[in-house]
């Protein structure tokens, strides 16, 4: 009797696993649709938003369906590598340019040059910047938004001191000089509460990168192969990024001023910060003051402002079994319509330059205008295979000065040998 | 014949009772296991080609690799605070929670609450309470006339602040200790009293070697778990400042997920396992020498 128990139970078991197969297995037969699975990063807004957009590509392009698959920026990545490396990865996705030397090699990326050529789409139209090409003949990504650092800067604060608002013509020291006279303690408890700018610890796309080649430096060599952070011009930018911390304090890391786990100019604690286009959604959500876009300050040495962009590209997995619709999906959103789409959000600079002059542009906020001028001088961010970690270690080995535990010279020291040993492996 | 057959059919029971436990371990866990062996020899990067490098990454992690020796001296310079002062801090706590007081479940549970909250949601709390302005910390010392460090910013704090931090989750030995308190038979403290012990002897004398297979079960426990601190340095720091609070785990998740060395960061795994086995291993030798496992008959 007992037997009979288990032997049921254990029919039981194989009946339902059977007809879990064949349910799907009809599933299949039934579903002629030809369907492309498309992955992203980023919050609800910006998912709904490409949703919309892959809603229109539907329409267009009847008996297509795509999937859309999102998480956040560093679930991301994990998940990623791991489709990839079980060939279970998506038909279309996101690549930032700072990550795309990381896999393009692994020739997971389906060459898109000839698809180019073929359809003679003007890549002229877009901003360059960071626009991942390895040669003429192999381009693997096709643009969907850019990025460039700039100056934003609270109105409110410049108003109340009756200062006039950062513009062209500033340098360091300009920016020194107004940052002093922003750094006040307003509710009069001798502690300071309003701090000229904020620094996230040194981070190379935001701080590091910028100042450094406006001084007339580079991170890396042009060739990527050796790391001049101990070159004089990289020395002074840096000593001048620590001195606005430690020296003359007008500078604050944003876990000191409380404002916990968030960005201390959101919350109207700093008047000027520096920091990349792509917070712009973000900053959209304040409400209790004004702010704008300034490009950032020159460099005193070589009057030159060179700030840091980059873009964000599809690309189209080498294994997908729908080649020709991933391309034109792709494409459909690198064209007017979708680029429409995303420009008037405001959650993205479009990277069709026309789309980004005539919709992202119009206010609100005002100044937008600067983030697309700010690509006319801005570097890429130096990418290599090893990107990620070389910044790490970049980040790591500065972070003593900015806390004042070692000179700016010695640790520019230990960033080079840090930086020289990952990328020359 | 007959009892044969029950043996077997017990056995047969036995493991069909335990199967779905076993199967899940055999897959998920001693399968990844026995590969990330295999993989600990490759450069592996997760896509693309990988080669055979033999012992390579091993070579480079024990000899050209300053970070990895920075993790180590990191999660031995918490481990070997916070283990022994989180073992002492949750056998106080269930010394004080053995009271005999009117409502010391309440109590009970609310020191062992901190130990169910989600690792992420305690690392952010802390994060607050560390806050050089704002946080609670500073605050409290503020009022007795010190003026507390930037915890998470400096080199020198960031590892206190996380022992401290280790203590919040105190709650959970101290119900193993609690559980051991309760276990040790009354008649003994009583004898003990007719011969004139005070609090002092009885604690020493009884308490503390009738407790020591708890005791010692809660500090292997506490150095493999130490061993593996992550969550926390994961959310607050991810290694800062400076690496100073780069543990091992944390620097092993960097390589295979943030840096795509999975062959590399599988021999950090390995390397990890006989570290740990060694001080287990250590401990169960020395344990011979105070752990008393007699039981009253």
């Amino acid at each position: 009797m007992k037997y009979f128990h288990a032997f049921t139970v254990i029919t039981f078991f194989i009946l339902i696993i059977v007809a879990l197969f064949n349910y799907n297995c009809n599933n299949d037969k039934q579903n002629d649709k030809l369907e492309l699975r498309y992955y992203m990063w980023g919050t609800p807004t910006v998912a709904n938003l490409h949703r919309e957009l892959l809603n229109q590509f539907e329409k267009e392009n009847p008996g297509v369906s795509v999937r859309l698959e999102a998480s956040n920026w560093g679930a991301y990545w994990d998940k990623l590598q791991i489709q990839l490396a079980s060939g279970a990865a998506p038909d279309v996705y996101w690549m930032s340019s700072a990550y795309f030397y990381n896999f393009v090699d692994a020739g997971v990326f389906r060459n898109l040059a000839p698809y180019i050529k073929r359809d003679s789409v003007k890549l002229e139209n877009y901003f360059q910047e960071g626009y991942p090409v390895k040669s003429q003949d192999e381009i693997y990504g096709l643009w969907k938004d850019m990025t460039a650092v700039v100056l934003f800067y609270n109105k409110n604060m410049f108003d109340e001191q009756g200062l006039a608002y950062p513009d062209e013509s500033w340098d360091w020291n300009d920016f020194l000089v107004t940052a002093k006279k922003l750094t006040i303690d307003v509710n009069g408890d001798n502690i300071i509460d309003q701090w000229g700018t904020a620094a996230f610890m040194p981070y190379i796309e935001e701080y590091i990168g910028p100042m450094v080649f406006s001084n007339g430096g580079l991170v890396l060599n042009e060739s990527k192969t050796k790391c001049l952070l101990d070159q004089p011009a990289a020395i002074e930018a840096i000593q001048f990024m620590v001195d606005l911390l430690r020296k003359h304090k007008v500078c604050v890391l944003p876990s000191q001023t409380g404002s916990v786990g968030g960005d201390p100019f959101m919350t109207g604690q700093v008047a000027m910060i520096q920091n990349i286009s792509a917070l712009i959604p973000e900053y959209s959500k304040v409400k209790n003051f004004h702010w704008s876009i300034a490009p950032i300050p020159k460099s005193p040495q070589t009057n030159k402002r060179i700030t840091t962009s980059g873009c964000l590209v599809h690309v189209i997995n080498s294994e997908t079994k729908h080649p020709e619709m991933a391309w034109k999906l792709v494409k459909f959103l690198s064209e007017e319509k979708a680029q429409t789409v995303m420009a008037e959000s405001k959650l993205f600079v479009p990277s069709l330059k026309k789309v980004a002059q005539e919709v992202f542009t119009a206010p609100p906020p005002d100044n937008m205008i600067e983030v697309l001028k700010a690509a006319d001088y801005a570097h890429d961010l130096q990418p290599t295979a090893n990107w990620l970690e070389w910044n790490n270690a970049v980040q790591r080995a500065l972070e003593p000065a900015f806390l004042g535990n070692k000179s700016v010279s010695e640790c520019c020291q230990a960033a080079v040998k840090a930086v020289d040993r990952i990328i020359n492996e | 014949m007959i009892k044969l057959k029950n043996n077997i059919k017990e056995t047969i029971y036995g493991y069909l009772m335990i199967s779905p436990w076993l199967i899940g371990f055999i897959i998920f866990i001693a399968g990844s296991m026995i590969a990330s062996i295999y993989l600990s020899f490759t450069n592996w990067r997760l896509i693309g080609d990988s080669s055979w490098v033999g012992f390579e990454n091993y070579r480079t992690i024990l000899s050209d690799d300053p970070r990895f020796w920075k993790s180590i001296y990191n999660t031995a310079y918490y481990t070997f605070i916070a283990v022994p002062l989180g073992a002492m801090g949750s056998l106080l706590l269930a010394l004080l929670m053995n009271q005999k007081v009117c409502g010391i479940k309440i109590y009970r549970t609310f020191y062992y609450l901190p130990v169910v909250t989600s690792g992420v949601a305690t690392a952010i709390l802390w994060s607050w309470i560390f806050n050089p302005r704002l946080g609670l910390l500073n605050y409290v010392l503020g009022l007795i006339g010190i003026n507390g460090p930037d915890w998470l910013l400096s080199e020198v704090w960031s590892k206190p602040a996380f022992i401290l931090m280790s203590l919040w989750g105190i709650g959970g030995s101290m119900i193993i200790f609690l559980a051991g308190l309760q276990s040790i038979p009354e008649v003994l403290y009583e004898s003990a009293k007719i011969d004139g012990a005070n609090w002092w002897h009885k604690f020493r004398h009884i308490t503390v070697p009738m407790l020591s297979p708890t005791t010692f079960f809660v500090l292997v426990m506490g150095v493999i778990g130490s061993f593996q601190i992550f969550t926390s340095a994961f959310v607050i720091t991810n290694g800062g400042p400076a690496d100073s609070t780069l543990f091992y785990v944390l620097y092993l998740y960097q390589n295979a997920f943030q840096y795509f060395r999975m062959g590399y960061a599988s021999a950090l795994a390995w390397i990890l396992f006989i570290i740990i086995f060694m001080f287990t291993f250590i401990q169960f030798r020395f344990a011979k020498r105070w752990v008393h496992y007699e039981t009253l008959q």
